[in-house]
Parts: structure tokens; sequence; C-alpha cells
């Protein structure tokens, strides 16, 4: 690493690092989505627009009651035969799962992961793997992320970074079957694989797109089945959600759902909406019997008290990420956290502090396309600059040099006036800085001619 | 409970303010067959078909499992194979849903849930009558059970964005009205 790498951003440097075959594939995936999204939103709503401003009434309503929903939740959870724990931070929640984990089965038993953000927050898989249990995720791609001791870079599509290849490799070099590049031999390979494992699973765990207080249902939905598998076959489902995630009624849930599943896909609804309302009962001849609720703080309360408490609105959907033009050229790997693009940007430092992840809010051109495509309407570029001058202001961030000099450089009209005749443009394609960049970029040429010049000797 | 305590205490007062009310959804006048009209379409759509009650004599000639109620109707023997093993599940439906061609089925006894889900074919017999122009509709009847509400084969586009139906659950949804 060079000297220069160092005093630069490092969410900078890790983009640099980003190669070809990864922008590509993230690129087309997400123009793909982001149309996707537009076609499905519209083929569900009259007034898109409504139905956002609908969403966000009721998360704000949900942000101003937590205190209430959630004593409504729990109440009503117990009622149903699900088993509520609280977890202050991540270690208390991996605490509370290992705990119900080795009250449940022997170690060295199978455990089925449906997918979930928040199990990758409080990083449980390597935990529970640790104590001694197979833990397997399901869901296709978090499966290869698995086995490729990779990480998931996109919100709900974990291997958009990958490409057929690269998923082809994985497969052969794991025995799963034959070498081939079709989607299709793929994922029936991995069918036949993780079959087994859901059969021979004791523990299903999964995450909660939304917990309804009113009755205590929680909703988790999906495409591939993997999810319900995991939460239906093995005997003990434990599910762990942030104590963000809670819609009041059921009513509410019409709204979200097409919200959801239409942003993140462009799909009218996901394939998979599961209704959970507690364990098997006893005149049911499958299900889990037991069923565990675990409430993750893990910061969000502190969110809830601060100024980035709208935050707390998102419903995962991964919107913000796909019209992103920092995302599409960076990845999410470039933000290294579990959370990434737009809402990463915020929800990472806001979960953990400005001061351990200062440089992230700048991984954003402010451009606004985030805002317009959220669902639940969360001022993301607002809060992008609120962290900027919050991590300048206690000094978790200095202002990098080239901006200091082009401060100093705009704010006097001489400056300005000098510096652009000092530093002609055609010189910052070649600027040391942009190096590592352009690399894999093109760096635009200059267009036209020069305003000034023209404003100056227009008729 | 140490850590709900803690949670608790760090909570924001709740507010006061009255939660926004919805503005109710309109609701389609419809009759039963323009319905399932729109229901057909949208199942297809998503790689789903409409079948009809002659096509279950072949249907259950493979390895299959059949819920109670459908069994009682078509005069079988409830159960059959073991869930891992079967083809073809065969399951009723609280109801269809026709604006986005998705079916409520909720558990109880008779219906397992591993039915509409392990086999690489779901096949769904229900009533005519069960249907309903909207989701709102469904979700104001939704059973106080455990609900899966499907829509469409199971699918994944996980590798490159492409499509592929029957990942993990059925890649086929054949529903037969009666």
């Amino acid at each position: 690493m060079s000297k220069q790498d160092i005093a630069l951003p490092s969410v900078e440097r890790r983009a640099r690092k980003i190669d070809r075959e990864t922008i590509d594939s993230v690129r087309a995936a997400t123009i793909k989505a982001a149309d996707a999204r537009v076609t499905g939103l519209a083929s569900l709503f009259d007034d898109v627009a409504a139905a956002r401003t609908q969403a966000a009434q009721v998360k704000a309503y949900v942000l101003d009651n937590m205190a209430g929903l959630l004593s409504q939740l729990e109440m009503k959870c117990r009622l149903n035969g699900v088993t509520v724990h609280w977890a202050r931070d991540a270690e208390s929640a991996r605490k509370v799962i290992q705990e119900i984990c080795a009250a449940s089965a022997p170690a060295g038993s199978t455990i089925v992961k449906a997918k979930s953000m928040v199990s990758e927050e409080i990083h449980l898989n390597e935990h529970l793997i640790k104590a001694g249990f197979n833990v397997v995720e399901t869901d296709l791609g978090e499966f290869v992320v698995q086995i490729d001791h990779d990480t998931p870079s996109h919100i709900i599509a974990p291997i958009i970074h990958k490409n057929r290849r690269q998923v082809a490799r994985s497969f052969e070099r794991e025995g799963l079957g034959p070498y081939t590049e079709s989607p299709e031999q793929l994922a029936s390979q991995a069918r036949r694989h993780l079959r087994e494992r859901f059969k021979e699973a004791k523990i299903g765990i999964s995450g909660v797109n939304f917990a309804i207080a009113e009755s205590g249902r929680l909703v988790l939905v999906e495409n591939e089945g993997n999810s319900r598998l995991s939460t239906t076959a093995p005997d003990t489902h434990i599910a762990v959600m942030g104590l963000e995630k809670l819609l009041p009624t059921e009513a509410d849930l019409p709204l979200f759902l097409k919200l959801l599943s239409g942003s993140a896909t462009g799909q009218r609804l996901t394939v998979y909406t599961h209704l959970i309302s507690g364990p098997r009962r006893r005149d049911e001849s499958d299900g889990p019997l037991s069923v565990h609720l675990v409430i993750l703080d893990n910061g969000r309360t502190k969110i809830l008290n601060g100024p980035y408490r709208e935050i707390l609105r998102c419903i995962r959907c991964g919107a913000c990420a796909n019209v992103c033009p920092v995302y599409r050229q960076s990845s999410g790997h470039a933000y290294d956290h579990v959370y990434n693009g737009p809402i990463g940007a915020v929800l990472a430092p806001a979960l953990e502090g400005v001061a351990a992840l200062p440089d992230l809010a700048k991984a954003s051109s402010l451009c606004g396309a985030c805002e317009e495509v959220c669902p639940v309407k969360i001022p993301i570029p607002r809060m992008l600059l609120q962290l900027r001058s919050e991590a300048v202001r206690t000094g978790a961030l200095q202002e990098a040099l080239p901006w200091a000099i082009f401060t100093f450089g705009a704010t006097s009209g001489f400056r300005w006036r000098a510096g652009l005749k000092l530093l002609p443009m055609s010189k910052m394609a070649s600027h040391p800085l942009k190096k590592g960049w352009t690399e894999y970029r093109e760096m635009p040429a200059k267009e036209g001619r020069d305003f000034r010049k023209w404003w100056n000797g227009r008729p | 409970m140490e850590d709900r305590e803690t949670i608790f205490a760090d909570l924001p007062p709740s507010g006061r303010k009255a939660r926004p009310v919805l503005p109710p959804a309109p609701l389609p006048t419809l009759t039963t067959e323009a319905m399932w009209q729109m229901f057909a379409k949208n199942l297809e759509g998503l790689g789903g078909r409409m079948g009809r009650p002659e096509e279950l004599e072949v249907i259950l000639s493979r390895p299959h499992t059949i819920d109670h109620e459908v069994a009682t109707k078509i005069g079988r023997l409830p159960g059959g194979a073991a869930i891992w093993e079967a083809e073809v599940g065969v399951t009723t439906a609280d109801l269809a849903i026709a604006e986005t061609g998705s079916l409520l089925l909720s558990t109880g006894p008779g219906r397992p849930r591993l039915s509409s889900l392990a086999p690489i074919m779901h096949v769904v017999v229900m009533p005519k009558e069960r249907i309903v122009a909207t989701l709102a509709e469904a979700f104001a009847r939704l059973s106080d059970r455990t609900t899966i509400m499907i829509t469409g084969p199971s699918r994944t586009a996980d590798i490159e964005g492409v499509l592929v139906r029957g990942v993990h659950g059925p890649s086929d949804i054949v529903v037969i009205p009666y």
C-alpha cells in the first residue's frame, strides 16, 4: 500500500480494488432491478407516491410509539405460544441464541438458516459454528457466499457481484455435481444438496420482515422456499428481529408487502409470504414444536433518540443500492459492512458510531436517487450530509486535502478565476490521486467550450 | 430479563398521536367468474396454470400427499406418500386472490404445511366460491393460525438475475377450482 493510499478514505481505497468483472455484474444487475421496480410499482399502485407517503406515515407512527407497540407484540407473541427474548447488543443476542440451540439439540446438529441481515449484523454463524453446530445457509445466494467464505454484497441479492462461471466453479469444487454454467442446473444441484440438510436439521433460524403488534404475527417473505423449509421442517424455529421491524396491524400488510416486493425486485408480491402465529398446534401434523423470537436492540434505541431516527423506517428492499451511482460503480463490498449502499452508509455509522466508520457517508454523490425510490421516504441524502459534518466536527474525519484546496479556491471569486487559468481541466485526468480509480474506469474528457468565455462573450 | 429493562428504559416515551388512517382501497365489484379470469391471468404470468378436475387421475398416479378436505371431496384416502418422497402435494386453499394470483393456505388438521412446499408439484383443489378480488379483502379475513400466501412457483434470480423456477419449493402450481 502506497503512502498515497493511506491518505485516502478507506471506502475509496476499497472501491479501487473492485475489478472490471465485478463492476460489470453489479451494473447489469442493478440496472435491471431498478427498471423492474418502476414497472412493478406502476402495476401495483394507481399512485405510487401516495403509497410511499402512507407507508412513511405508518413507520413514523411506529417509531413514535415503539415502547407501547413492543409491549403489545411481546404480549401477543406469548399468547400465541412464542417465547420472547430481548437482547440489548450483539453479544447478548448470540448468547441467548446459543442457549436456545444448546437446549434444543445436541452439539454437532445441523442448523438451517434462512437469509437474515440481522443475523449477519450480529455475526451469528461464526459464533454457532464455534459452539459446534453445523450451520448451513439455505438461500441460494447466501449458500454460495458461505461456501466461498465471502460476504453478501447487496441487501437482497447477496451474490450480485458474482457471475455464473464463478458459481459454477464453486459448486464443482464443493462436489455438488458436474461443472455447469446453466443457472437451472446450478439451482437444482443446490436443491438436491440442501434438501438433505432440511431433512436432518433440528433448528431453523430466520429473520423477520414484519412483526405485527396487534396479533403477534411474524411475517417472513421470500421467493425460493428455503425460508419456509427452515421455519417449518425443524422442531425449533428461532426468529431474530431488529426492534424496529414492527407494524401496528395486519391491515397494514397489503401496502407494505406490495411496496417491499415491488421496490426490491419489481415482483407484485414475493412468492411466499409466511404469516407465523406460533408453534404447531395439537391438531396439526407438522411445523416447529417451539418458536422463539429474539428482539435485538444493538444500537437501535440510540438511533431512535438521535438525529438519524428515520433510518429505522427502512424495510430492507435494496432499491436505494440499485439506483445509486456509487454503489453501481463500486459494489457493496466497497462499504465493507453488512449494511451497504446508501442505506448502509447511514445505518452502519448510526449503529456503530461515526468514530468507528467516519468515511462511509462520503460514499455518495448526494444525487438524491436513493430518496426518490425509497418506499418509506427516508431522507438519506440529508442524513449523509449530517454524518459528514458530524465526522468532521468530532474530528473523526479530516477534510481531504484536495477539498480543502477546492474550498479555499472556490470561496473567493478572484481565487476561483485565477485557479481556473492556472489549472486547466485536462490536467485533472492524469491527477495522481485519480490513478487507482481510473485503472478500471474512464475519466470523462472535457467537453464543449469554457462557460465564462461564452458568458462574457455572448451577444 | 435484564436486557428487556435496559431496552425499555432507553426507548422514548410513546407519542400521543393517533395512528394514520390508511384510506380504504376501493373494492372492485367483480363477478366470481371475472375474479377467476383475473386470477388465472396473474397465475399464468407467474408460471403457474389452471387445471381441470379430470387431470387429477393422472396427477394422483404419481407419489403424492393429499389434504383431508380434498381427499373427502374426490373420494380418496387422505395422507399418501411420506412427505419427502412425494412428487405431488395436493392441497386445498382458504382463498384465491384475483389481483395478485395468490393462494392463501392456513394450517390445521389434515392440512400439513409441507404438502404445498416439499414436493416439486403443487396442486390446489378448491371450491370456486373461495375467491376475493384484492389482497386487502383477503387479509381482512385471515385465519388466526399460521398461514402461507403463495404467489406462483418457487423461484430465484440469484445467479446473474436469471429466473429459475423450483429452487426449493414446487416448480409447478396447478389450480383446479370446482
